[in-house]
């Protein structure tokens, strides 16, 4: 319905507002949701796809619920937007009508901005640890994935660290893993497969001993292996893994860092082992959480090698507007960085550094701090444990992926015996 | 090796922070008072980049300003002003159809794709609110946030699952190579995550794209009371 009313253009919308405002029960019926009644809805004669090359037409079309023939919904619509702009196939998304062949029949069409499949994300940080054993760790990591392996939908990963003490300190370790990963094994919705290659080595010599070795000086390790796991997805957010990973240790007497903190030393391979792993994860980003939770059980099983087992937990909830909290605790995972660039437990308060995604050279930022604990196991029956800050800034950058620069102090507490 | 220092790290992550600190165009929130109403005049608000497309998509676009009066630092009410455009792609016209805490108060036609920027750019909402004249010499700020196709809580919590069943990814590696490395993740979520971002701070509704302007503080004494 329109409503002709004088004066210039310019004015006229608003000065309709003013006058229905004084006289709200004249004005026309109509509803904002819907932006206008069912009878102005046009009917779809058929769906069109710009943009897309790697995508195919059809399986845009088949994510979008849009019926050829039908009248059309809009509420239909800017769900399909939705679901294909957060799609790891598309970096943004604009559905727009045009004319169909007779009045009041529209084609829709999907303008899709196919998103590059390579990511990137980094780490730079400090581990300091202050006090009677003051030693002082760099450590960079960082990783490059394709989340589109030759179109496939399939994901290769390579990441790789390396550490180096700059204080208290001499020597290196480093480590890399490549990992392939099917979300959709076999096509299929419920099972997915992940298969990895690693390679460690690490010649770590304290001048004094250290908390972050857990009371000794040294530590060398030399080891690689492969590994493959297949999952089942058990419900929307819950899943179960089972695997087997080949352990093979290159160089004699390799000491590698096992539950409980505890440091062993293998003159041979420790050889087969079993993984399972169960894990519930409601997290709606893993970089920059704002609610959900994650639960991921671990358990390694091998004949010459100690049973090793963990349970991940993290759970983020909001502590105000653009601030939130985050509580996590992960124990010792075996053969993990040596140097793990994280506390044991701590919860760390967040915030965002600007309130929503900007399109510049940062889209989003995000600073933390909080205190933390570790346990570094026991060393001939004494327990010990590291109390510590960490803080840091996290940022989702248009050249570098997401990038976590941070800082750990720690303090070496030694406990008391069995 | 040389040795960093902790302090130049630290000087390096304000850097860093200071560069996301994106510019964002300035809008202009005025008071109007007439009748003994309160009401707004906003100018030079911030508009989506794609607003050009979108308003020529043949969709409707929904535009809502939620226009809050604070006293005293209090905020003492609110309305909803609601507008919905939508391009008639036979006529060649648009459809605007404005509403006030979901009672419509007006549709009208715009002939052209500027007459309808401008209009949004020049947004004179009066009558919004009535104020009391006996407490003339109270502060009083106004806010307007302003949301461009506001999605609601419920539809995003739907694509929200719909994503966990068609998009998965496998679960945190078990022995991962380093807790601080970010875990890989494709960009293409940026608009969920921006807006489940405003729904994790407590917004009541959010969009792909808002803005918040507020008026400078302001005494009704101050206004010129108009016809």
């Amino acid at each position: 319905m329109n409503i002709v009313t004088a004066g210039n253009s310019r004015e006229r919308p608003m000065k309709i507002v003013r006058a229905c405002l004084v006289l709200l029960a004249l004005c026309p019926r109509w509803s904002l949701a819907d932006g206008s009644g069912p009878e102005d809805n046009p009917y779809v004669e058929g769906i069109q796809c710009n943009g897309n090359v790697t995508t195919s037409c059809e399986s845009i079309r088949t994510q979008t619920d849009i019926t050829v023939g039908k009248a059309l919904d809009e509420n239909q619509v800017e769900n399909a937007r939705l679901r294909l702009a957060t799609l790891p196939n598309f970096r943004a998304v604009q559905i727009h009508l045009i004319k169909g062949s007779h009045k009041h029949w529209v084609i829709v069409v999907i303008d899709v901005m196919e998103a590059t499949p390579i990511t990137s994300g980094f780490a730079v940080g400090t581990l300091a640890q202050i006090a009677s054993h003051g030693a002082a760790v760099e450590t960079l990591a960082g990783r490059v994935t394709n989340h589109d392996l030759f179109g496939s939908g399939k994901t290769l990963d390579l990441s790789v660290v390396l550490a180096q003490p700059f204080e208290g300190g001499r020597g290196q370790e480093y480590a890399a893993r490549l990992q392939y990963s099917d979300p959709t094994l076999f096509d299929s919705r419920k099972y997915f497969f992940t298969t990895g290659a690693f390679y460690t080595q690490a010649d770590l010599r304290f001048t004094s001993p250290s908390g972050l070795l857990a009371g000794t000086g040294n530590y060398q390790n030399s080891g690689a292996g492969v590994d493959f796991s297949v999952g089942m997805h058990l419900d929307t957010y819950s899943y179960v893994t089972a695997g087997y990973r080949y352990l093979q240790n290159t160089a004699r007497n390799d000491q590698y860092l096992v539950s409980d903190g505890v440091i062993q030393t293998f003159n041979s391979s420790p050889g087969n082992v079993l993984l399972f792993t169960v894990g519930r994860n409601t997290e709606d980003d893993p970089s920059f959480p704002t609610h959900g939770w994650l639960l991921h059980a671990y358990d390694g099983w091998g004949p010459s090698l100690d049973n090793f087992a963990g349970v991940v937990i993290r759970g983020t909830w909001r502590a105000g507007e653009d601030a939130y909290w985050t509580f996590q605790a992960r124990p010792f995972d075996d053969f993990r960085s040596l140097f793990d660039d994280d506390l044991g437990v701590s919860i760390v308060y967040s915030r965002n550094l600007f309130s929503s995604s900007q399109p510049g050279t940062i889209h989003r930022a995000r600073w933390y701090a909080g205190p933390g604990v570790t346990n570094l196991g026991r060393t001939f029956g004494i327990h010990d444990y590291e109390v510590g800050l960490k803080a840091g800034v996290r940022l989702e950058t248009k050249y570098l992926g997401t990038v976590n620069l941070y800082f750990i102090a720690t303090h070496f507490v030694t406990g008391s015996g069995y | 090796m040389q040795s960093p220092t902790w302090m130049s790290q630290l000087l390096w992550l304000a850097l860093l922070s200071l560069l996301g600190a994106n510019d964002v165009r300035a809008a202009q929130l005025t008071p109007l008072l007439q009748q003994g109403e309160l009401g707004v005049d906003l100018k030079g608000a911030s508009l989506p980049p794609t607003i050009r497309k979108d308003l020529v998509s043949g969709l409707t676009n929904r535009i809502v300003i939620r226009v809050t009066l604070v006293r005293s630092g209090q905020p003492v009410a609110q309305r909803l002003v609601g507008f919905a455009i939508k391009y008639d792609l036979w006529e060649e016209t648009f459809g605007v159809k404005v509403e006030v805490d979901d009672i419509p108060v007006s549709a009208s036609t715009g002939q052209s794709l500027d007459e309808v920027i401008t209009m949004l750019s020049d947004l004179n909402l009066p009558h919004l609110f009535a104020v009391d004249a006996s407490t003339p010499d109270k502060s009083i700020v106004l806010t307007a946030e302003i949301l461009f196709d506001p999605i609601e809580k419920e539809r995003m919590e739907e694509i929200r699952k719909w994503v966990a069943e068609n998009n998965r990814s496998g679960p945190p590696e078990a022995s991962s190579l380093s807790a601080g490395l970010p875990a890989p993740r494709s960009t293409s979520a940026r608009l969920f995550n921006r807006i489940f971002e405003q729904y994790a701070s407590g917004a009541p509704v959010a969009a792909t794209w808002k803005q918040t302007v507020t008026s400078k503080p302001f005494k009704l004494e101050e206004l010129q009371n108009g016809p």
